[in-house]
């Protein structure tokens, strides 16, 4: 794993933890491999916002048509996505 | 007797098993009813998959556990006759960001009906929503069920949204 794919993830924890604050969830209760969809931390609408929000933040967009879905549920695969777009 | 009481995430797999048979029991109900989408092969155990790792923080399942009966034997565990399951939502900005307790499911086995058991396990779903400071709840509910519209009507739900559906084919 890139240094660059861990600060990756520091973003993407960043970015979900006003999410977190708002369902009374700390960084703890969530795994880098946790889905955060299936869990209900996130609902579609949720996730996309979040998404949105890096790719403002990272000024890079993700290609969905190349991502597997589920791949894009967790801290881990949502990092490594986004590692994978700004190498790109 | 019958105990109401939350599962735990640690719970005997036998525990897991009854809950997930009272999930599945729930459908087939539903599928009585006119159910649209049906519940998958291995439905009960992934929803439950699903959840125990956020069981107690984003979700709950509450219980309702009957006391074994002599005749039930001397190592007979008390047994769930009833489930009702409850999340914490929140809405997206654009509606305020509303904080909810989702009322996701209740079922009570027929045999269980008629002594208040779906009651109590609402009861215990809005206490677990007023520790959370959780003011607005929702639910969804089959609109062939009228039963369920009465019971959710009684205790102060009103209908909101139709979810409407046009299946392929």
């Amino acid at each position: 794993m890139s240094l660059n794919e861990v600060t990756l993830r520091e973003r993407v924890r960043a970015a979900l933890a006003p999410r977190l604050a708002e369902m009374g969830l700390t960084q703890a209760d969530v795994g880098d491999g946790m889905s955060l969809t299936q869990s209900g931390v996130l609902d579609s609408f949720a996730l996309m916002e979040l998404i949105g929000g890096l790719e403002q933040a990272l000024g890079v967009e993700l290609d969905f048509e190349a991502i597997e879905p589920e791949r894009i549920t967790t801290v881990k695969g949502l990092a490594s996505a986004f590692a994978q777009a700004l190498a790109a | 007797m019958t105990e109401v009481r939350a599962l735990d995430r640690d719970a005997a797999p036998e525990d897991l098993r009854a809950v997930e048979a009272l999930f599945t029991a729930m459908y087939g109900h539903m599928d009585g009813l006119g159910l649209m989408v049906p519940l998958a092969p291995d439905g009960a155990g992934l929803w439950l998959k699903a959840l125990l790792p956020m069981l107690g923080k984003l979700h709950t399942i509450q219980v309702a556990w009957a006391t074994p009966q002599p005749a039930d034997g001397p190592d007979a565990r008390p047994r769930p006759v009833g489930f009702a399951a409850g999340s914490i939502r929140v809405g997206p900005a654009h509606l305020g960001g509303i904080r909810s307790g989702a009322v996701t499911h209740l079922y009570v086995d027929p045999a269980a009906r008629g002594a208040g058991l779906g009651h109590r396990l609402y009861e215990a779903l809005a206490a677990w929503f007023a520790e959370r400071d959780l003011r607005h709840q929702e639910l969804e509910v089959l609109v062939n069920n009228e039963a369920a519209r009465r019971f959710w009507t009684s205790l102060g739900f009103v209908p909101d949204h139709l979810v409407m559906r046009r299946m392929p084919g």
